[in-house]
C-alpha cells in the first residue's frame, strides 16, 4: 500500500513537471544577467519582484574597456535573459550569441529598436585623414524617447519568457513610460532656457550624440565612440582652437575614464570644467537610477552652459 | 423622448456641435484675422520681431517666454493672448508656453502660432488637464 502511494506521488509530480515544461511556464523569478546598467534599470522597472537581475556591468565599471572573465561567463550561461545595450557597445557579444543560443538564454539587446545615429568623426579636416564612416553611437539611452521604446521591448522579451506575468509587466511598463513621458518633458524644459548659441558639449568621447540631436546641442568630443585610440595633436589642436572661436563657457569630464589631454585642453583654452557627466551609464549616488543620471546630466550640462 | 427617434438624434447633434465647435475654433486654418505684421527685419543687426499668439479652448492664465527675456504673461483667464519678442532671426530661441485653465476638469488645448515678417513659423497645439506646459521649437523662418 505504502509502494503504492509512493509510485502515485511520484507520478503526480512528474505530471506536474511535465505540465510546466510543456507550457513554458516560468518556475521562479525570471533570471537576468545584464552586461548594462541602463538595461538593467530598466528590467528592474518592468520586472519588478518578478524578475532577479544581476548586474554583471556595474555601475563604476567602463563598459568600454569590460571584457568577460571565465566566472562571468558562467553567470551569464545559467540567466534565462541577458541584456546588452547592442550597436556594438559590447564588441564580445556576437561571439557569445551561439553559446547563449544552446543555452536557451534569450539575448535582448537595446539597440535593436533605437534608430542608430551615425558617431562623429574624430579626424575630420585633419590631413590624411581617411573616412571611416558607418560606425553607429551606441549610447542611445541619451535619448529618453529611445529608452522609452526600449521599455516595450524588455516587457515583450519579459512576457515572452514568463507569459504568467503579462499582467503585471503590462501594468509596470506602462507606468515608467508615463515617468519617461514627464521625464522627456521636464529635460525640454530645462533645455529652453539655455541659448542656442551655447549649446556647444564638449565632452571626453563622444557619447552624447543621442541628446544633441535630440535637443539641438552640438558635441566636440575629444574621443571617438569608442574611447579606442588616443586623439592625435592635429585633432586637439583644432578642438582647442575651435573651443576658442566659439567662447564654448565649459568642458566636461566624465564619471569614468578621461583622457589626459582634457586637462591640457581646460588650462589652454581657460575654459571652466562643467563638471561631471555619466556617458556610458548609470553612475552612483543621484545617478544610480536611469531617471536620476537624466536629470543629473541634464541639469549639470544647463547650469554650466547658461 | 424614448418614442421620437428624430427628437433624440437632434438633442445628440446638438449636444455634439456644442462640443465641437470650441476645438474647430481653435484648430481651423486661420485665413483672416492676423493682420499683416508691423514688424519688420532688422537687417544691419540680425535682429527680426516674432509674434507669437496663444489660444485656448477655454479661459486660462497665458505666458510665453523666451531665454534671456522677460516673460509675458495674460492679466487674468483669457482665451487669445499676443506676445512680440525680438531675437536673431538666422537662430530664434525656443519658446517655453504655459497655460493655467480656470475650468479644472476635462481636457483643455492650446494653440500657440508663431509668425515673423507675415510669415507663419510654427503653428502647434498641446493638449493638457488643468494646466499645460511646454516647449515650442522656432526654426530660422
Amino acid at each position: 500500500m505504502k509502494g503504492k502511494c509512493v509510485a502515485m506521488l511520484r507520478l503526480l509530480l512528474m505530471g506536474v513537471i511535465g505540465v510546466f515544461l510543456s507550457a513554458g511556464v516560468q518556475a521562479g523569478p525570471v533570471r537576468i544577467a545584464s552586461l548594462n546598467t541602463v538595461m538593467a534599470d530598466v528590467a528592474r522597472n518592468v520586472g519588478g519582484e518578478r524578475v532577479e537581475v544581476e548586474e554583471i556591468v556595474h555601475a563604476g565599471v567602463d563598459p568600454h574597456l569590460y571584457e568577460p572573465a571565465p566566472g562571468d561567463w558562467k553567470r551569464i550561461e545559467t540567466a534565462d535573459v541577458l541584456l546588452a545595450g547592442g550597436l556594438g557597445f559590447e564588441p564580445y557579444l556576437e561571439r557569445m550569441r551561439p553559446v547563449l543560443a544552446n543555452a536557451g538564454v534569450r539575448v535582448v539587446a537595446g539597440g535593436d529598436v533605437v534608430t542608430p545615429i551615425e558617431g562623429a568623426c574624430e579626424g575630420h579636416g585633419e590631413e590624411g585623414h581617411h573616412h571611416h564612416h558607418g560606425e553607429m553611437d551606441p549610447h542611445w539611452w541619451h535619448s529618453v524617447s529611445n529608452t522609452r521604446a526600449v521599455v516595450m521591448q524588455v516587457r515583450d522579451a519579459l512576457m515572452a519568457q514568463d507569459p504568467d506575468g503579462r499582467e503585471s509587466y503590462e501594468a509596470n511598463a506602462a507606468a515608467f513610460d508615463q515617468r519617461l513621458e514627464a521625464l522627456e518633458k521636464w529635460v525640454r524644459l530645462q533645455v529652453v532656457s539655455l541659448p542656442k548659441a551655447n549649446r556647444v558639449l564638449v565632452t571626453s568621447h563622444d557619447a552624447l550624440g543621442y541628446l544633441a540631436s535630440e535637443y539641438g546641442f552640438e558635441v566636440l568630443p575629444v574621443q571617438g565612440v569608442t574611447k579606442s585610440s588616443q586623439p592625435s595633436s592635429q585633432h586637439v589642436t583644432r578642438l582647442i582652437r575651435e573651443i576658442k572661436e566659439r567662447r564654448v563657457k565649459a568642458i566636461f569630464a566624465e564619471s569614468l575614464e578621461n583622457p589626459k589631454v582634457l586637462g591640457q585642453i581646460t588650462a589652454e583654452t581657460g575654459v571652466r570644467s562643467g563638471g561631471v557627466l555619466y556617458a556610458d551609464g548609470l553612475g552612483k549616488g543621484d545617478a544610480s537610477t536611469y531617471e536620476g543620471m537624466m536629470k543629473h546630466n541634464v541639469g549639470t550640462i544647463v547650469e554650466a552652459l547658461k | 423622448m424614448r418614442g421620437f427617434p428624430l427628437l433624440r438624434i437632434l438633442v445628440v447633434a446638438g449636444a455634439l456641435l456644442m462640443l465641437g465647435v470650441p476645438v474647430w475654433m481653435l484648430t481651423r486654418d486661420r485665413v483672416e484675422g492676423i493682420a499683416a505684421p508691423v514688424v519688420e527685419e532688422r537687417e544691419a543687426t540680425g535682429m527680426a520681431d516674432f509674434s507669437v499668439v496663444m489660444t485656448s479652448t477655454t479661459p486660462a492664465r497665458l505666458s510665453v517666454t523666451a531665454v534671456n527675456d522677460a516673460v509675458r504673461e495674460s492679466d487674468g483667464g483669457v482665451r487669445r493672448f499676443e506676445a512680440r519678442f525680438e531675437m536673431p532671426l538666422a537662430q530664434p530661441e525656443d519658446l517655453a508656453v504655459f497655460a493655467a485653465f480656470e475650468a479644472e476638469a476635462g481636457p483643455q488645448a492650446l494653440r500657440v502660432e508663431v509668425r515673423s515678417a507675415g510669415r507663419l513659423v510654427v503653428d502647434r497645439t498641446f493638449w493638457g488637464e488643468g494646466e499645460i506646459h511646454d516647449v515650442v521649437e522656432v526654426a530660422a523662418p
